[in-house]
């Protein structure tokens, strides 16, 4: 095993992808970013750590708003710009081309440990210099690991819970507390329209208007002005650049590379300060606040979002004055999708392995509605999917937001592009989109706070598929993990971490004890034990994570995603103090859904309606992993299975699938919403898997869970008809925030190989 | 200029388009519609690699060093990925029409 697992991780992987491959794209141009961006490795670059630890020590005392805008001031003004061979783009977020700012005031903590692992790691490893790795073990961690979100947050719970909550298995928050400044639609249409400019000026009259008698002036002082600093820190940045590009056109040989160059300094000096004036400057702002949401944030799932709607005008214009073509359109596009490729995200190794790859999550929406509710796809959309299948890169997830309106031409090119094999993109349900973001935060009986103009307009699925409203939404949006699939196994090994499995607690309490087996003498006995455990895992989740949200909250401050909330200036109130529209998150998803439903299925079969089994039969079955039951473990695994559109499964399914959205959806968060439940969480299941004991459906101990919320692998065997109606029977709007749902068609059966 | 008459004009471009089934393509379409548009399924994504090919690539990854794979919400290079991870993608439900 360990000999084949070397050629496996990104460490194998990267080391036979290099300059020379995927040297793909529709020009010259293209193919040589994309080479660049594969001849360089994933890499560290200490540059934040370096200025926020200055900053921190420079402000010992003073308020952490103070603090925390000053630093992010202080990142733009002195980051140092670097401009590459081809590139038409300005902007990278760390000082090298695959690079990753090294977000030390959330990582110091597990770094302290993994440091020296992180050079060589099987998933994900990353480059560091001797001497960078040097400062970081002798000056930042130490400063840091006392002070990060998560060790902030160990102060308040019980020893147990600590590991539980972040290595146990059943319920799982350790994504939300390392990865804050994530999740986001930024305001795009804004920029577009008005420049940073524009919140520079609102910024200096709300400023201007406090009222010093009014006790709600003191935050908002240190508000405005620390704002301010941090615009102008973001124009300067801007400005660098363009200095830096007027300088390299003077000493460019190439007259054609020398003109780009003046172009780019030009672009450099005009944008994302003012509003852009043609297609190349209106991309530039989309690529270029991503590096400084990148500078500033240490999460994934900064989000393009309706990319085709706000550069439509832009677009247009330059076909109309002759400037742009559809060829030259796509080439900025195939070069935004291998810069945002080129963002890895930097995790801990044991996430590494659930979110293994490197990927940051950014996200871009083709078509939908517009806010009359008419289709509006356009000639971008068609641009955006064809890119992909140019450039062929990881990153951004495209999407197309369907609806009965789509163009068939349209669904026909996202259709081209997945048949190529690359997973590219996702589809969205357009309408269940907008009864989704209805419901957001609003608890079960309230609504969002969203208008449905808002909606239809600026509605966009976030990372996966987490919905939100560009400009108007922030909260972490994949925070909690509850392992759904370990609930009928822990109601029968009262609240015990079998033996047999991975991870902390092995033999310890990982639930409560629901107690005697012998109590469960109808199938309703034994299911009401197993929602019990299930919300308990949810209540465990949402008491330690709401505690996350409120160091956050106080303490870990976000100007820049702040600034880019609409209204968020105006109400003086930053982003992770809940300073957007609408506040969401920690948000809290199942895994396992279809090992849970075959699980309760099974039992209900083969224990209480044939009575083949008693029920401490199972019991012992789970616990010894179906050692001297192999019958009993065919039999439960010949019970009907979720995905085969088969009644005695799917009622269960739609069941759990409601109590689970509607336990979530009861309980409130820490700024005023109330938490959206979702289905997805990458490979997690595989993860947890590994630390959850034999379940009632069959499956040995350790081995993987289902995936999202499809149906157990290889027990949808009705032919996919049969699996669609099983899914079609879910109630989708329930899960406010969002499901994930995997399938797989032969590739043969669309494309002459 | 309409692209969605007339394509594009790229010529020093590496892309060419592999031989789509039509009826497949159809049957793909339709199969998303329904889930989507009649069903109101909210997402779903699709692996469509044939089975073969990822077995083959577990064996001998270095001819594969692109191969791209939706593992859930992303695309990864199936290489990068562990092998636990690879046997769970290569173990589902590969689908047919």
């Amino acid at each position: 095993m360990a000999a084949k697992d070397m050629f496996t991780g990104a460490k194998w992987g990267l080391s036979i992808r290099d300059g020379q491959s995927a040297q793909v794209g529709s020009t010259p141009r293209i193919q040589a970013l994309n080479g660049m961006m594969h001849a360089e490795r994933p890499n560290c670059d200490i540059f934040r750590a370096k200025v926020l630890t200055e900053v921190y020590r420079q402000t010992e005392g003073e308020p952490a708003m103070r603090r925390r805008y000053k630093a992010s001031a202080e990142l733009y003004r002195r980051f140092k710009p670097v401009i590459y061979d081809h590139e038409r783009l300005a902007g990278w977020p760390a000082s090298r081309i695959r690079g990753v700012q090294l977000a030390i005031d959330m990582h110091a903590h597990w770094l302290e440990n993994e440091i020296d692992q992180i050079r060589t790691r099987e998933y994900d490893p990353f480059e560091i210099s001797d001497e960078d790795l040097k400062e970081l073990k002798e000056d930042f961690i130490p400063y840091w690991k006392d002070k990060t979100p998560a060790s902030l947050w160990a102060k308040y719970l019980p020893e147990d819970e600590i590991h539980r909550s972040q290595e146990g298995g059943f319920a799982d928050v350790i994504n939300y507390v390392a990865s804050h400044g994530s999740h986001f639609l930024p305001d795009y249409p804004y920029l577009m329209e008005h420049g940073l400019k524009g919140q520079y000026e609102t910024a200096k009259k709300c400023l201007e208007e406090l009222d010093p008698d009014d006790p709600d002036s003191i935050d908002k002082n240190e508000f405005y002005t620390g704002l301010l600093e941090v615009l102008l820190g973001i124009k300067e940045l801007a400005e660098n650049y363009s200095d830096l590009a007027r300088k390299m056109a003077g000493t460019e040989d190439d007259p054609e590379r020398k003109q780009e160059l003046l172009k780019m300094a030009d672009c450099m000096k005009h944008v994302p300060w003012n509003p852009p004036r043609n297609f190349y400057e209106a991309i530039e702002i989309v690529w270029f606040v991503l590096c400084i949401l990148f500078i500033e944030g240490a999460g994934p799932s900064v989000t393009y979002g309706r990319f085709d709607q706000y550069m439509y005008p832009f677009y247009k214009q330059g076909i109309e004055d002759g400037s742009l073509t559809p060829e030259l359109a796509m080439e900025y596009i195939e070069e935004l999708y291998i810069k945002t490729t080129a963002n890895p995200w930097l995790l801990a190794t044991d996430l590494a392995y659930y979110f293994g790859g490197y990927f940051r999550y950014p996200h871009l929406d083709v078509g939908g509605l517009d806010k009359n509710r008419r289709d509006a796809s356009n000639e971008l959309s068609y641009l955006c999917l064809r890119a992909m299948r140019y450039v062929k890169t990881t990153a951004p997830s495209v999407s197309l937001l369907l609806h009965q309106k789509t163009p068939d031409d349209l669904l026909i090119e996202a259709c081209k592009l997945s048949a190529e094999g690359m997973g590219h993109p996702s589809f969205f349900n357009m309408d269940t989109l907008v009864s989704i973001l209805e419901a957001r935060a609003g608890g079960l009986q309230g609504r969002s706070p969203y208008s449905v103009d808002q909606i239809l307009e600026w509605g966009s699925p976030i990372g996966c598929v987490e919905p939100g409203v560009m400009g108007q939404q922030y909260g972490h949006t994949d925070s909690c993990m509850i392992n759904v699939a370990y609930a009928p196994t822990l109601v029968l090994t009262h609240g015990i971490k079998p033996d047999n499995v991975d991870g902390w607690g092995c033999g310890e309490r990982l639930s409560y004890d629901n107690g005697f087996i012998s109590q469960y003498t109808t199938f309703e006995k034994f299911y009401k034990a197993v929602k019990d455990q299930i919300e308990f895992a949810i209540k465990e989740a949402h008491r330690d994570s709401v505690i996350v949200e409120k160091i956050f909250a106080e303490q870990f401050q976000l100007p820049t995603y702040t600034l880019l909330l609409r209204g968020a200036v105006e109400r003086g109130v930053d982003a992770a103090s809940g300073g957007a529209l609408c506040n969401i998150g920690p948000t809290i998803q199942s895994v396992g859904f279809g090992t849970l439903v075959d699980s309760i299925t099974a039992t209900k079969k083969v224990i209480y309606d044939d009575k083949e089994a008693t029920i401490e039969e199972l019991a012992e079955a789970l616990s010894s992993n179906f050692v001297g039951y192999e019958d009993l473990r065919q039999k439960l695994e010949a019970a009907p299975k979720y995905g085969n559109d088969d009644d005695y499964a799917d009622d269960i399914a739609m069941d759990v699938w409601k109590f689970f959205a509607n336990t979530v959806r009861s309980l409130k968060n820490y700024r005023g919403g109330y938490i959206d439940p979702a289905v997805q969480m990458v490979q997690a299941h595989v993860g947890f898997g590994a630390k959850t004991g034999a379940t009632a459906n069959g499956r040995y101990a350790g081995r993987p869970l289902s995936d999202t919320m499809a149906a157990t692998q290889q027990e949808d065997k009705s032919g996919i008809m049969a699996a669609i109606r099983s899914y079609s029977k879910m109630d989708y709007p329930a899960y406010t925030n969002g499901t994930v749902l995997d399938m797989w068609i032969k590739g043969s059966d669309l494309i002459n190989k | 200029m309409n692209i969605r008459e007339t394509g594009l004009n790229c010529p020093e471009a590496t892309y060419e388009a592999p031989a789509y089934k039509e009826a497949g393509m159809k049957n793909f379409a339709n199969l998303v519609r329904t889930m989507l548009n009649d069903y109101g399924v909210y997402h779903v994504q699709f692996n469509t690699i044939n089975k073969e090919t990822l077995v083959d690539a577990k064996a001998h990854p270095e001819n594969y060093p692109t191969l791209m794979v939706r593992v859930a919400g992303y695309s990864v290079y199936f290489t990068d990925i562990g092998e636990r991870v690879q046997d769970d993608i290569i173990s589902r439900t590969e689908h047919t029409f």
